[in-house]
């Protein structure tokens, strides 16, 4: 398939609707249907689409504008709820209309980025009107905005730390040092806060023979039934396509019910879907065509989803910059070591599968399986500030951690089996371990670290006493008894 | 050809004498004199003494043995590359502690950890990952997992033809391949093998002797726990290096792994933990 770049100064109409229900939602698309074929939802609440066939077409711009807000603004009219008061004494009437908790507001800018924004600054400006902003006024348009707008929660961060605060200081810091300092997410911040470029992803039409069609018998009459279909499916067109380095940026979903309805909702995301977003879509999907205009409503449980990638990215996974790292296609050109190490971790997922390659996540704890784990290269996890827990045991930490445990004997010199209390008194003093076959002497130790964690829930709470012992040859180990039950948690390779 | 990044590049020249037989007096940091075309990987202060060349010639297989503290000593060789921004990946290694590695140095952002189940992917598990990652860590010891499985270990396959070809791929990239095949690993405690059994295993697979670098720990000894007070606090280890070429003739050195700030440290001779601990504070 031929990979073409973006080009990114694509006129693009973005639509906001602040406080709407998918079913709501539903009638906003259909209204905004009739002006182009070609409109992708975002999310309910958010769709877009290019402006520069339509706006031709409808008479430029401005004009298309305007009525793609009006033609919104009767859709979420539909449901006018009345009040009548009646005046005490005067009985007098009083209409009072609520148009619901709605606001809507459109956009157009170069960009998706400065699209939303405009329409954002629509709705903040009483929604009647909407914004075009011009392509020379662009990066005066950008610069008051606060950076949090970009969505980059780490690389805010850092940069509020520095006294960076507006898009306009990102513009001014200068793109060599945006590049420099934070590397391909710095580089792509700058550009969107200059309003020059969007992404520098690589994008391409998808391979038709990628869909996914998946059944669902019996036809589920529940949407959790269906999204539970919608999953496995999911899942399946995704390593389909990370089997080809590819993850999809464009989604088309069609559901089809056991009567031969069908619906289709052709949806976007910049940041590539991951199953989870394409259940959560199927569910805003079908709960608006459920709950949406009354002649198009499904009449039969759903037999039958279709996912079509439309529109797919190579993946060129950057770590990100504060550590960890993400499959976001950010391409282009980040630190040569970089990217060699993610296109090889691309490669061998691809060949072994996403779990193949892993990547040390601090979670915490007080044991040493607890402070790590490793999660999948691209997996996303909230990362938790932090700090040392109380009843950690002190540092160096074990090199080597055996899970499970190493199930062992420890015994004093009379060969008696060494109990704890709970108070920490031990029975005798530690001699000898036997594991299998092996007597290894204890020729020192330590402890006991007493552990008493979830105290308040009989269920799973954990007590244990953990020593460290050394033996002859200098080996060191971590050695915990829980539950009357001695095991090697750790050896100090 | 690598691009420098991590790396520093040091002259093949060093500038220190050994010192006589008597063995285990820390030979002076070699000085740079000018550059040559090959990629060095830069290592801590404290092993940088105990390398020929002051630091991992780019293009080596390196394995680290002995009677224990193997994977200590691998990760403290990795930190100083890791720190200067190369990338680390670990095959088979998910026993790995990760506190212990940050302890030692390695830079986590770097770190990758792959799964190794099917063993006729290694070939190109290998050539992938030296292709792109500057050091790669390999158990090669005994491997519990192996036994159970009924699968050849890594340094079963070393042993055969695997070594042959990490040399190759090393020589190709510039990468380094560290083997770590002392008793570590999920090994370390269970099927217990005695000392004196570990290094004989090692020769009998015979990639020790064709490997570039050799770190042999020969003695560990703790200090710290006392009767049941105390912690683990340093580790004295008796290191003896040799290998190939520059590396061929054997240096030994006392390490302090971990030393008072956590990660390796000179000892100075004679010293132990409580001597460097005064010394540090």
């Amino acid at each position: 398939m031929p990979a073409s770049e973006l080009v990114e100064v694509e006129r693009i109409l973005f639509l906001l609707v602040h406080g709407v229900t998918p079913g709501r939602f539903e009638a906003v698309v259909r209204a905004v249907e009739a002006f182009t074929p070609r409109m992708e939802v975002v999310s309910p609440g958010r769709l877009m689409f290019a402006m520069r066939g339509p706006a031709r077409y409808w008479g430029g711009e401005e004009e298309l504008a305007r009525k793609v807000r009006s033609a919104v603004g009767d859709a979420l009219s539909c449901q006018i709820v009345r009040h009548q008061e009646v005046e005490k004494g005067g009985g007098a009437h009083r209409d009072e209309i609520d148009i619901g908790p709605e606001r809507a507001g459109v956009g157009v800018a170069g960009g998706s980025f400065a699209a939303e924004l405009a329409a954002l600054k629509a709705i903040e400006n009483g929604g009647e009107s909407s914004i075009l902003i011009p392509e020379s006024e662009i990066e005066a348009f950008l610069a008051p905005f606060p950076i949090g707008v970009l969505q980059q929660p780490e690389l805010v961060g850092v940069l509020l730390r520095l006294g960076i605060e507006t898009l306009g200081d990102i513009v001014a810091l200068g793109r060599a040092p945006m590049l420099e300092r934070f590397g391909e997410q710095g580089r792509a911040s700058w550009l969107l806060a200059s309003g020059q470029k969007a992404h520098s992803l690589l994008y391409e039409v998808a391979d038709p023979q990628l869909e996914v069609v998946a059944e669902v018998d019996p036809p589920a009459a529940q949407v959790e039934a269906a999204a539970f279909v919608a999953r496995s499916a999911a899942e399946r067109l995704g390593s389909q396509l990370s089997r080809s380095g590819l993850a999809c940026t464009r989604l088309t979903l069609t559901v089809e019910t056991e009567h031969g309805e069908v619906h289709t909702r052709c949806w976007y995301d910049r940041n590539s879907f991951t199953p989870a977003m394409v259940v959560d879509r199927l569910r805003w999907q079908v709960e608006g065509w459920i709950s949406g205009d009354e002649s198009n409503r499904p009449t039969g449980g759903v037999a039958l989803l279709r996912l079509v990638p439309e529109e797919v990215v190579r993946v060129v996974a950057a770590p990100s910059l504060l550590g960890g790292s993400s499959l976001r296609g950010w391409g282009g050109a980040g630190r040569e070591p970089d990217e060699r190490a993610s296109r090889a971790v691309a490669r061998l997922q691809g060949l072994l599968g996403p779990g193949a390659v892993r990547v040390p996540h601090r979670q915490g704890g007080r044991s040493p399986q607890d402070e790590f784990k490793w999660i999948s290269w691209g997996q996303q996890e909230t990362r938790k500030p932090w700090a040392p827990w109380p009843g950690r045991l002190p540092s160096p930490s074990p090199a080597v951690i055996h899970d499970p445990p190493v199930p062992t004997e420890v015994m004093d010199r009379t060969g008696r089996r060494i109990r704890v209390s709970a108070r920490g008194e031990m029975t005798g003093r530690p001699h000898q371990m036997v594991v299998g076959e092996a007597r290894i002497r204890i020729d020192q130790w330590a402890g006991p670290w007493l552990l008493d964690e979830r105290w308040w829930d009989e269920e799973t709470r954990r007590r244990q006493a953990r020593f460290q012992f050394v033996d002859q040859y200098g080996r060191a180990f971590l050695v915990v008894l829980e539950s009357g039950v001695w095991s090697i948690a750790a050896a100090y390779d | 050809m690598f691009d420098n990044l991590g790396m520093g590049v040091l002259s093949e020249t060093v500038g220190s004498d050994l010192g006589a037989a008597g063995g285990s007096c820390l030979p002076a940091i070699p000085e740079t004199i000018g550059t040559r075309d090959r990629p060095m990987l830069k290592v801590t202060d404290a092993l940088g003494p105990l390398l020929p060349l002051g630091a991992i010639p780019g293009g080596s297989v390196v394995s680290v043995t002995g009677v224990g503290a193997c994977s200590s000593l691998a990760l403290a060789l990795v930190a100083g590359a890791s720190r200067d921004g190369a990338w680390v990946a670990a095959v088979g290694m998910e026993h790995l502690g990760l506190a212990a590695a940050e302890e030692m140095g390695v830079c986590l952002d770097r770190f990758v950890l792959v799964r190794d189940e099917d063993p006729s992917r290694r070939p190109m598990l290998m050539s992938t990952l030296l292709d792109a990652f500057s050091l790669v860590i390999v158990p090669t010891g005994p491997s519990v997992r192996a036994r159970k499985a009924r699968t050849r270990t890594w340094g079963q396959w070393m042993g055969a033809d695997g070594f042959r070809r990490v040399s190759a791929r090393v020589r190709e990239r510039g990468s380094v391949a560290v083997l770590i095949d002392g008793p570590g690993g999920e090994a370390s405690s269970l099927g217990y093998p005695s000392p004196d059994r570990v290094g004989a295993s090692g020769g009998e697979r015979g990639f020790l002797g064709g490997s570039d670098l050799v770190l042999r720990v020969l003695e560990a000894s703790w200090t710290g726990p006392d009767e049941g007070h105390g912690a683990l606090q340093h580790r004295q280890v008796e290191v003896e290096i040799t290998g190939r070429r520059a590396a061929s003739r054997p240096r030994r050195g006392r390490l302090l792994l971990p030393g008072p700030s956590g990660e390796v440290c000179l000892a100075a001779s004679g010293e132990d933990g409580a001597d460097a601990r005064q010394r540090a504070g």
